[in-house]
């Protein structure tokens, strides 16, 4: 009974359950006289697909399962959607110059494992030519209407 | 050298957060006509306070704009910039495109803009359908209209082979042949459908609707013999009528325009539907001001090149004052709630 | 035909060259930045053409169109963003063959694909245009199903390891393009409320996101990003023997491209999926297809090369532009003042010849600038992981901020990303997302619109001849592979009982 549960068997389980939300809310759309299909059938038909590959795949997935090779770092995925999510919140705040170059640098201080003087010979200047390079290039070139400071 | 390097890039730093101070309320003028322009910095622009405003506009206007560069609707309004140029007392008119289907980016952004006449939205027909079918945030109601500047008709049309030459043969023939005559249709937004669905209902004749994503698809379903009839702009149309595959059956609206097409108005059908594209300020902004604002927008169809231009893509020269040019979206807005059950294809 | 070589005479003169030249460079450019596509980077020259001689103002817009359909694998194989949509194909074999450090390899047989594939496509072009101009109108709902139905049958080579997980994604990726409004009933399906959502989700931040983002996010994930050994700059070039091998596929990937591309409701990006599932599907050995076959970049690459010159086919023939590209085209021919149709042909034949002419140089010019910028673009991305992938990271914010001016769009990478990122862990594909994602909208639009036209009989989608050659196609590419393994059993059984 230890081995009813294993990984595979989760996912399937996941599966189905996304199967049966789409169901259940397409059940929600109103029909129409417009055409025979109306708007529910076809995701309620994709959903029907995923629900039975679903149970297919929860029917075979027994016996043990290999476990995913690899480190798992965490740590380093919280804090890179951390800065991912900060540098969208302040971008429209601070500008694009300034959000991207405290993005720039967040990253490259964290993950280059040199010396702290070397790291920050090389960082800065690459943070800041490179988000100034994108900014000219984008807003300038272009006519993106990148943010620029907003007191 | 590693000081140097340090000292460098703080100078650079230093001189990039001068510039975007200076460049601070600045648009991009990336997106600017190519008419020709003495470059002009950003002014911090005095608020001309009391209710003369013949000095408008003493810096760039922005026009903003909910489709990409390149769209009808872009082209329309860089034609107006370069139809102004030189009339706006040095000035530019800047285009913004906030890409949005539905407008509410874009004219959203207007709406809360600060009412002194720099920010200003291009309106079209969606403003009204994205609001009342669309549920969209933006109340077409809360603008204060500047003007109306150019009407874009709608024209049902076939394949000119078809047996029926105006809309009371077609309409004879959809009563002869309930279920039969195949109608396309566009997005349920779009004019074409409200026109469509407009004149289905009030004809009372039983078709066959189908649904084309864009007016471009149903001129294909028209061409290749799926569907029979459809409602677009001359502009979509206008090649294959030359060459003789597509007939105009008939033009909504009242009264004839350069085609000489037979009208619904004049065939007996209480159908009028007039598509202005226009310009329109934020909620607030001084009358006096929105005049000022129609007065000099009026200058462009002194320019040669820009009734050129409507004419190149068949947009009648109309142009409305800001009360007309709101009128004419409250008779769209009447159309829409009248047939909205039959536009979303509910039981009525 | 005279009209054309006439056309090639103007064409390659010194001031003609160097605005195709610059139309080539720019459209490169624009193609490679993700977010930026062909008709975004053709429109922001559309202004610039206002004063312009229509003599070059055409040549250059059509010469960005073809430098963009080449310049959106420049990204893909190298850092897994494709720049077009019609590059999410490549990505597959591309950035499998860069890691294995075979990048120059990739973007060379890109180079050679995409010059040779449009070669191909305008010289279908110059002798076929009016017959199938005509042909493409045949085209209707029923039939552009099948199509997208073909397009999707690729879904178990892109599924890796379980073909049933690989299928959930495909069918994920379907109804990824139903969210947003239905296009029948104005019914908002699955927007949450987010008036945002309710044309439905952009396509290049949800490509981006799926493809660069999780990519990204799984290095992080598992460690490879820590690594401080700085890559080795290694240049490959395709062997001999690569191009003999891949020539018969751009070729016949080149033709299949013009002719989607002569479709109105279809674009480079189901060229490249067709190209990439039936060269699959019908040649030998593919199972290497998806881990770095440089084959995998041949076919999609000379697909969405050969859909430029196939989209000037209803455009010049019937005035009707079939995608956002030929509209800007159609856009720059009203600003010259030249009406695209039937009557073109008739009144000012020489004009298209000279426009097909011009795209022909283009593309030669391409295959110039692309060797030239093929060492310098390996060089670039072969600096230190960290700056690369964070420099990854910004472009991708930022290029899908450029295709909606709103950080909505960027939001929207980041989620996508961080889905692509689950799916890639627990053993599901999201290149199959990303396939029923761009072609969902064809499958169910044009069902519902087919049986609108038949009243409700379902046996209109077997009705035409065209539905027939498509369907046979697709079963034929699918089951192709299983024959020539019992082709071969066989063959393999009956050696063994003579020699025993």
């Amino acid at each position: 009974m230890k081995n009813f549960m294993n990984r595979e068997r989760i996912i399937a389980l996941v599966c189905l359950a996304f199967a049966a939300y789409i169901w259940i809310v397409a059940g929600t759309f109103p029909a129409s006289f417009l055409d025979s299909v109306g708007p529910a059938k076809y995701p309620r038909l994709l959903a029907s697909l995923i629900g039975i590959t679903a149970v297919i795949l929860f029917a075979t997935s027994n016996g043990p399962v290999k476990p995913i090779k690899g480190k798992r770092e965490f740590r380093s995925l919280a804090y890179i959607l951390l800065c991912i999510m900060i540098y969208l919140l302040i971008f429209t705040r601070i500008g694009f110059i300034l959000s991207t170059i405290a993005f720039l640098l967040a990253l490259t201080l964290y993950f280059d494992h040199r010396e702290l003087k070397t790291r920050l010979k090389i960082a800065v200047p690459y943070a800041v030519c490179f988000s100034v390079f994108l900014y000219f290039f984008f807003a300038k070139l272009l006519g993106v209407l990148l943010p620029s400071i907003v007191l | 050298m590693k000081r140097t390097t340090r000292l460098f890039s703080l100078l650079i730093t230093a001189a990039m957060l001068l510039n975007m101070a200076a460049c601070a309320n600045k648009p991009s003028e990336a997106a600017s006509s190519a008419a020709p322009q003495s470059g002009s910095a950003a002014e911090a622009a005095s608020q001309e306070s009391g209710s003369d405003y013949s000095s408008w506009p003493e810096k760039d206007v922005t026009i903003i704009y909910y489709t990409k560069a390149g769209s009808g609707g872009d082209i329309f309004l860089r034609q107006l910039a370069a139809a102004l140029n030189g009339k706006l007392n040095g000035h530019n008119l800047l285009i913004e495109n906030i890409v949005d289907p539905t407008g509410a980016t874009a004219w959203g952004k207007v709406q809360k803009a600060s009412p002194d006449g720099y920010t200003l939205a291009c309106l079209s027909s969606t403003v009204v359908t994205a609001d009342l079918i669309g549920g969209s945030p933006v109340k077409y109601e809360d603008f204060d209209y500047v003007t109306g500047m150019g009407m874009d008709p709608q024209y049902i049309y076939c394949k000119s082979d078809a047996p029926y030459n105006n809309l009371q043969e077609l309409v004879d023939y959809c009563k002869t042949n309930p279920g039969k005559v195949g109608w396309a249709t566009a997005a349920p937004t779009s004019a074409s459908t409200i026109c469509s669905v407009a004149i289905i209902n009030q004809a009372e004749i039983d078709v066959n609707r189908v649904v084309y994503e864009t007016g471009s698809d149903s001129l294909v379903g028209v061409l290749g013999g799926f569907v029979d009839v459809a409602v677009g702009e001359y502009g979509d149309m206008a090649a294959q009528v030359d060459a003789g595959e597509l007939k105009l059956l008939c033009l909504l609206s009242e009264e004839r325009n350069a085609l000489d097409i037979p009208t619904s108005g004049e065939q007996g059908f209480d159908f009028i539907f007039e598509r202005p594209r226009g310009i329109a300020a934020p909620k607030g902004t001084d009358p006096a001001l929105v005049k000022r604002m129609a007065e000099v927008f009026a200058q462009a169809y002194d320019s040669a090149e820009f009734m050129a231009y409507l004419e190149s893509v068949a947009i009648d020269p109309v142009l409305q004052s800001g009360e007309e040019f709101l009128a004419s979206y409250r008779t769209i807005a009447g159309t829409v709630t009248d047939n909205m059950a039959a536009l979303t294809g509910q039981q009525q | 035909m005279q009209l054309f070589i006439q056309g090639l005479g103007q064409a390659f003169q010194p001031v003609s060259m160097l605005y195709i030249l610059a139309g080539v460079i720019w459209g490169i450019i624009g193609g490679a930045i993700p977010g930026i596509s062909a008709s975004v980077a053709m429109s922001l020259l559309l202004p610039f053409t206002y004063g312009m001689d229509p003599l070059y103002s055409l040549p250059m817009l059509a010469a960005v169109y073809v430098g963009a359909e080449y310049g959106g694998s420049i990204p893909a194989i190298l850092i897994k963003t494709p720049g077009t949509g019609a590059a999410a194909a490549t990505v597959l074999d591309g950035y499998e063959m860069n890691r294995k450090g075979l990048g120059g390899k990739a973007l060379c047989m890109s180079l050679y694909a995409g010059v040779l594939g449009g070669l191909i496509s305008i010289f279908i072009l110059v002798f076929t245009v009016i017959p199938l101009s005509q042909f493409a109108l045949k085209f209707g709902p029923t039939e552009y199903f099948w199509m997208a139905i073909m397009g999707l049958s690729v879904v178990g080579a892109v599924s890796g390891n379980s073909p049933m997980k690989g299928f959930i994604s495909a069918v994920f990726g379907l109804f990824l393009a139903v969210i947003g409004m239905d296009s029948f009933t104005a019914v908002k399906r699955f927007t949450f409320g987010i008036n945002r959502l309710s044309e439905g989700l952009e396509m290049i931040p949800v490509l981006v996101g799926m493809f660069a983002v999780s990519e990204v996010l799984r290095q992080i994930f598992g460690g490879e990003v820590f690594e401080s050994v700085k890559n080795k700059f290694k240049m490959t070039y395709p062997t001999r023997k690569e191009f003999m091998q891949c020539t018969p596929i751009v070729i016949a990937c080149g033709a299949m491209g013009s002719i989607v591309g002569a479709l109105p409701g279809a674009g480079a990006t189901i060229a490249s999926w067709i190209g990439y599932s039936e060269t699959k599907m019908i040649c030998k050995n593919t199972e290497t297809f998806g881990t770095g076959d440089i084959r995998g970049v041949a076919a999609p690459e000379s697909a969405n090369n050969g859909v430029p010159a196939g989209g000037l086919i209803p455009l010049l023939a019937l005035g009707i532009p079939g995608s956002n590209s030929t509209a800007i085209l159609m856009a720059g021919f009203t600003i010259a003042g030249i009406s695209c149709g039937p009557m073109l042909f008739v009144n000012e034949p020489e004009i298209p010849y000279k426009l097909m002419a011009c795209m022909f140089v283009a593309q030669i010019i391409l295959a110039a600038v692309g060797l030239l910028i093929l060492k310098p673009l390996i060089k670039l991305t072969s600096v230190s992981k960290v700056y690369l992938t964070s420099a990854i990271l910004v472009f991708a914010f930022v290029g899908a901020f450029a295709t909606l001016n709103d950080v909505f769009a960027s939001w929207m990478v980041l989620l996508f990303g961080f889905i692509g990122f689950l799916m890639k862990r627990y053993g599901f594909a999201p290149p199959a997302a990303v396939l029923g994602f761009v072609l969902g909208e064809l499958v169910e639009n044009n069902m519902r619109r087919a049986l609108q036209l038949s009243h409700g009989s379902m046996s209109v989608f077997f009705s035409s001849t065209i539905d027939w050659v498509l369907i046979v196609l697709t079963i034929f590419g699918v089951c192709f592979p299983y024959i020539t393994k019992f082709i071969s059993k066989k063959r393999a059984e009956r050696t063994a009982a003579k020699e025993a």
